[in-house]
């Protein structure tokens, strides 16, 4: 008879998926991180144009109602180094100001990849990180994340707001084919599941081992004394494994808990951006602090990978008054009306407000066994759930990338028009992705995605990378 | 699916090692045998699995990536059917893949397979496939889509077969650990709730029932900590989220637990004895099993800084969340008792689980609710009876199994209590109860309709203007029905009973009726639909309108029931609610794929090659005003390489084009000129599995109507039940339980409790085959 050990081993399998991330998990040398920011609503070109390259490309880009210019693009990619991207509508804040540094200068952003694979609507579902129908395939941050895990306790932070009236919702990640994963939507249990083996002190630490180290003596006899055949074997192993992880992480974050406490945001009950997010809740303050959450895990080494997905299995969030006084949806479909494109256009500037303070906290932090900044080692990618508006088509993706300059990004302050969609030279979503894969260490990383047939050219965007 | 052959699968790259034998080979699928190597004179086999290792598991792992859509790693894998093409294996599709140039795989720039290793390949399908010591291995008999089955054979039954399914274990799932501690499965924006656990159902999986794979990872232990703890509080005297344990009060054995600053073995034993079996295993636990709960409590206990109520009530809180991490509060068993003859019979305690869960979604003695001012079950607990058979033994009884399949499958409402609607105190308060019909089902089998018709989800699907084309837009009144079916869906401004609870009472008459139940569902037209008499606001005033009913409705349960003209419904497949779940987001969306792939799968249990096979755009083009939904799915899907798939739904789908995206009877639709026309459901049949079926059809009432008359459906709908209530797919050993099924369910005029009480006191439910050794 096999061990457990062996069969682990041997077979890794979807059913073991934390542990075959484990085996992979030292891969990669130097510090990297990867945010990924979604909007699930679309975010459209318009608000992320700057003034420079909207005359650069002419032609309908310089009339301000539309909101898509496809005609503009050229044949050729255009790149517009040294752009000031702040210029754009949603992107201000990228700017420096009063004791922010700027942050032009480290970031570049994309138009016109396109992701036809990952159809359009109101939402791609997991199509936006897998360049896959939705539900076909893993989505990036399942598959980059074993590579830059290196040790953290956390494999991925997948942290979100939703209108949906749930805790957990599983629509933009997924761990492989119909395998999805969760993203916490409410900001209190992410709190807790994050950080309550830290918060509670000795007592609390003592009382986790103590709970794990008799689930595990539980388990374990069980399974010796386990008469069934080996897949339903395979449950109990897969639970006796996950029991002794969980164990050995209560070591870990104990070993860690003194370099993450300064970092750790206020709890629930005290934080007036859950306190104050009224019913249904502000989708900005929620967000705000799941991105709390997100920077404390990603300052402590809790986790090098996160997912932060605002309007996730739910597109219909709301927001204070000051924002809006009707929720997303129906300023989507009143989008010509009033003041409601400027109510979206904003909603998108205090989404990259986030990312900025997100990116400005992690350029003042100084990378640990390497040069540079926090900032330099981690790419920041802020894009929508679905493509380029809110019934979006799927033929153009949006993308703004903040730093990972010492991953090779080149986030200088550059912007790149791809050809459109059905141009030759149009390039994907996925090579994005591929772009990462090579930023992160893998060589090989050129085929990510499921286009098949209708893949137009793997491997990285030379305009981002190398 | 069933992965009794991974083992097997890994049993066969140690054999490739020639002489190294398992006490050396750690199994590891990145270094087998090299064809050609020292070994010498591979069978084809081994060199398959070479090829497998050095060519396909970079992007086939455990996880596929890279593109890669299914593992490829073991014999299992190989042999299952391609989602591409059931009609072949894994094996098959990949030599048909590595010869061809247009797409190789592996696909550029890795170096192709050589013809020598595609010969190989060859070589060993032809052979059956065997594993590379020479032997066949396991038998290849999982088929991991159980539509791929000839539904004739399994139908056709061999006095003497058994059922082949093993014994397992299940872990349990959202809704059941919900009601297993008295949750609510409704809950509002903010608050706990016990249905915020993380116990979700697999996503691959037709059915919830079946937990094929599921167990605990890491994610899913950490995230049930903070909700399970809650779980603690009944045995700690507080309440929350209204669950009672009033036990605790009422037995004063169990005081010395709260009063006492050392309490003896003996106090603790009988506190936490009664814990385990009423409110964590809802079993007897084994004295191993509370012998070490005991010690962990008497750690626990000592660690106390100082005794006080509170203190004790966190240690208790503690035990609590230790004993449900244990094995045995978290998967259900169905092991058995001793074997005979390769097979055991399932405990008198497995039986009671079993029954419990499936006719009623929990299990037997299930924590109560308190929802003032009622309790939502007898202090003893929810199926206490059941609990009370498992534990006398005399649910190994067929009698006793019968008489409460009768008490607990449903019922007409009786005002137990002197209150409607008893059976949802712990989800609704008695207003919102009194609105409902009086028909109900237990959890159960409430959920096998739900998941089998698929609209549970439907608030999820999103619906843009939800009247077009309907008569409500055309006569102005696209806003109140917009405003309106939104509030059905979320009831944000409760006046009526839900959407999803209209149809939940439209199919619990059928049921409990249990006459002809399933021609009945296809062709109803009596509906429960809410009455807009005491309409308060817009979102009130639109309330039938999905139901092509503008008349106000008395708002009592009789005037609920609201007979439909011949020519606009015909049962659950026109219902609103069915067809908005099925339905896209705007009108002209392609819901003709979604409905007809429903029809295809659900009710012929025919089989589609999954989208995640496709790799293509697969979608319509844009939105036109003189293009509908016929026009543009037609003309995204004409092509040949489009029909493989589609000509097995757009036919079945087509018919349902008299309603819209969210199930309202269309008045119009777009024209080819640009203009209006009549609304089209019309479509042709051929080539149905049933011949009966086949030829032009009017629209979906028609449809619904013939559907209704074919005994292949019916055996359709056999074997989705058996799905369900076994939490399995069926097999061909299955076919003496499924053909007593029809037969239990023809004798007695459609009888659909006669045919679940046919299942529940079936060989197949009370048995299991006991595992090969190696398995």
């Amino acid at each position: 008879m096999f061990s457990r050990r062996t069969v682990l081993k041997g077979m890794a399998a979807g059913l073991f998926a934390p542990y075959f991330h484990d085996v992979y998990a030292q891969s990669s040398a130097l510090p990297a991180r990867l945010v990924l920011v979604l909007e699930c609503n679309g975010v459209y070109p318009r608000a992320l144009l700057s003034t420079g390259t909207r005359a650069a490309l002419g032609g309908s880009a310089n009339n301000a109602s539309e909101r898509l210019f496809w005609d503009a693009y050229k044949d050729t990619p255009l790149v517009r180094e040294g752009d000031n991207l702040a210029s754009a509508i949603s992107l201000g804040p990228l700017a420096a100001s009063s004791g922010n540094i700027d942050l032009v200068n480290r970031s570049a952003v994309l138009l016109g990849l396109s992701s036809l694979i990952a159809g359009g609507g109101h939402s791609s579902g997991t199509g936006a990180l897998s360049c896959a129908v939705n539900g076909a395939g893993a989505t990036f941050d399942a598959v980059i994340a074993p590579r830059l895990r290196r040790g953290a306790p956390f494999d991925v932070l997948r942290l979100g707001t939703s209108s949906a009236r749930v805790s957990i919702v599983y629509e933009t990640c997924a761990l492989g084919p119909r395998k999805p994963a969760g993203i916490i939507v409410n900001p209190s249990l992410a709190f807790d599941s994050t950080f309550g083996s830290l918060l509670g002190g000795s007592t609390n630490g003592r009382d986790r081992k103590m709970l794990f180290d008799f689930a595990l003596a539980d388990s374990r006899k069980a399974l010796a004394e386990f008469s069934g055949n080996s897949n339903e074997r395979l449950k109990l192993e897969r639970y006796v494994s996950s029991l002794e992880s969980l164990r050995t992480r209560e070591d870990q974050l104990a070993g860690m808990a003194d370099r993450v406490r300064p970092y750790l945001p206020l709890a629930p009950k005290d934080n007036p951006l859950l306190t104050g997010a009224g019913s249904p809740p502000d989708s900005l303050k929620w967000f705000e602090a799941q991105f709390q959450i997100a920077t404390a895990a990603l300052l402590g080494g809790l986790t090098n990978t996160v997912v932060l997905a605002t309007g996730t299995s739910g597109f219909d969030v709301s927001y204070s008054p000051d924002v809006s006084d009707v929720p997303r949806h129906s300023l989507q479909h009143g989008l010509d009306a009033g003041q409601n494109w400027d109510r979206v256009a904003e909603v998108t500037r205090r989404h990259v407000q986030l990312v900025a303070k997100l990116a400005r906290t992690l350029a003042a932090t100084p990378e640990v066994g390497a040069s540079g900044s926090m900032l330099d080692h981690t790419a920041i990618v802020f894009m929508s759930d679905n493509g380029e508006q809110h019934h979006s088509t799927s033929r153009e993706w949006p993308k703004l990338v903040v730093g990972g300059n010492a991953l090779g990004l080149k986030t200088d302050g550059r912007t790149v028009v791809y050809p459109k969609f059905d141009a030759a030279r149009n390039r994907q979503v996925s090579n994005l992705f591929n772009t990462l894969g090579h930023a992160f260490g893998d060589a090989d990383f050129n085929t990510f995605g499921q286009e098949g047939s209708t893949r137009i050219a793997p491997g990285p965007l030379s305009e981002l990378y190398g | 699916m069933n992965r009794v052959l991974l083992l097997a699968g890994l049993l066969s790259l140690v054999a490739c090692k020639g002489n190294i034998g398992p006490s050396t080979n750690n199994g590891d699928p990145n270094n087998p045998g090299e064809p050609g190597g020292s070994g010498g004179n591979l069978a084809a086999a081994c060199v398959v699995q070479s090829v497998l290792a050095n060519r396909c598991a970079s992007c086939h792992g455990a996880l596929p990536t890279q593109g890669a859509t299914m593992p490829l790693r073991t014999l299992h894998d190989m042999r299952v059917s391609s989602a591409m093409d059931g009609k072949l294996s894994n094996a098959q599709r990949a030599l048909i893949r590595m010869r061809d140039d247009a797409s190789p795989m592996p696909p550029a720039p890795h170096e192709r397979a050589s013809t020598a290793e595609r010969t190989a390949l060859e070589t060993w399908i032809k052979e059956g496939m065997p594993l590379c010591n020479g032997t066949d291995g396991p038998a290849a008999t999982v088929v991991p889509e159980p539509n791929l089955l000839n539904q004739s054979a399994l139908f056709t039954c061999t006095e003497g077969a058994r059922s082949d399914a093993p014994t397992r274990i299940r872990r349990v799932n959202r809704r059941e650990f919900t009601r297993n501690v008295g949750g609510s499965v409704e809950r509002s924006w903010t608050g706990f709730s016990f249905y915020d656990n993380p116990l979700d159902p697999s996503a691959i999986e037709q059915y919830s029932s079946w937990a094929t794979d599921e167990t605990l990872d890491e994610a899913t232990v950490e995230l049930f900590l903070p909700v399970v703890g809650e779980a603690a509080a009944p045995w700690t005297m507080n309440y929350p989220d209204g669950n009672r344990m009033e036990r605790v009060f009422t037995d004063n054995r169990f005081s010395c637990m709260f009063n006492d600053a050392n309490p003896s073995d003996t106090c603790k034993r009988f506190h936490l004895g009664q814990m385990l079996e009423f409110g964590v295993f809802f079993r007897p636990p084994t004295e191993d099993e509370l012998t070490r709960l005991t010690a962990f409590a008497t750690a626990v206990i000592a660690q106390e800084p100082s005794y006080s109520p509170q203190n004790r009530a966190d240690s208790i809180t503690r035990i609590s969340n230790a004993a449900w991490m244990m094995t045995g509060a978290m998967f259900r068993r169905e092991m058995g008792g001793k074997p005979a003859d390769g097979r055991v019979e399932l405990t008198s305690q497995e039986l009671g689980s079993q029954l419990a869960y499936a006719l009623a979604g929990r299990a037997p003695s299930a924590t109560p609710s308190f929802v003032w001012p009622y309790y939502s079950a007898p202090l003893e607990g929810h199926l206490a009876d059941v609990a009370l058979a498992a534990k006398d033994g005399s649910l190994t009884q067929d009698a006793t199994t019968t008489a409460l399949i009768k008490k607990y499958l449903g019922g007409v409402d009786t005002n137990e209590n002197g209150t409607p609607r008893f059976d949802l105190v712990q989800d609704y308060n008695e207003e919102q109860r009194s609105k409902r019909g009086q028909y109900w089902l237990g959890d159960g089998v409430a959920g096998f309709f739900r998941e089998w018709l698929g609209y549970e989800h439907v608030s999820a699907v999103f619906k843009e203007s939800p009247a077009a084309t309907s008569r409500f837009e055309l006569e102005g009144l696209g806003y109140i029905s917009s405003v309106s079916y939104d509030n059905l869906l979320t009831n944000f401004h409760p006046l009526e009973p839900t959407f999803i609870q209209q149809f939940d009472d439209l199919i619990a008459r059928v049921v409990v009726e249990d006459r002809d139940v399933l021609a009945n569902l296809l062709t109803t037209r009596t509906f429960y639909v809410p009455s807009m008499q005491n309409a308060a606001y817009d979102s009130h005033k639109g309330l039938s309108f999905p139901y092509n009913v503008s008349e106000i409705l008395p708002a009592t349960v009789a005037g609920r029931w609201k007979t439909l003209p011949a020519t606009e419904r015909a049962g659950v497949l026109t219902h609103p609610v069915w067809l908005a779940a099925h339905g896209g987001n705007f009108e002209d969306d392609p819901s003709i794929v979604h409905r007809g792939k429903w029809v295809r799968e659900n009710l012929l249990c025919g089989f589609v090659p999954p989208l995640s096979s496709v790799q293509v755009a697969a979608k319509v083009g844009p939105h036109a005003a003189d293009k509908n939904a016929r026009r543009r799915l037609q003309e995204a899907t004409a092509g040949a390489q489009c029909q493989g798939c589609h000509r097995l739904m757009e036919p079945l789908g087509l018919p349902f084009e008299i309603y819209n995206h969210a199930g309202f009877l269309r008045a119009q639709d777009h024209s080819t000129s640009g203009g209006w026309t009549t609304p089209d459901g019309s479509s042709t049949l051929t080539s149905m599995p049933d011949s009966a079926l086949d030829g032009p059809v009017r629209d979906a009432v028609e449809l619904s109507e013939r559907l209704a008359t074919s005994p292949y459906v019916k055996r359709c709908f056999v074997r989705q039940a058996f799905r369900y209530f076994m939490g399995r797919p069926e097999n061909l050993s299955d076919a003496c339980t499924l053909t007593r099924m029809e037969q239990a369910y023809d004798q007695n005029n459609g009888s659909f409790s006669k045919m679940l009480t046919t299942l529940m006191t079936s060989d197949t439910w009370k048995t299991r085959r006991v595992p090969q050794a190696g398995e």
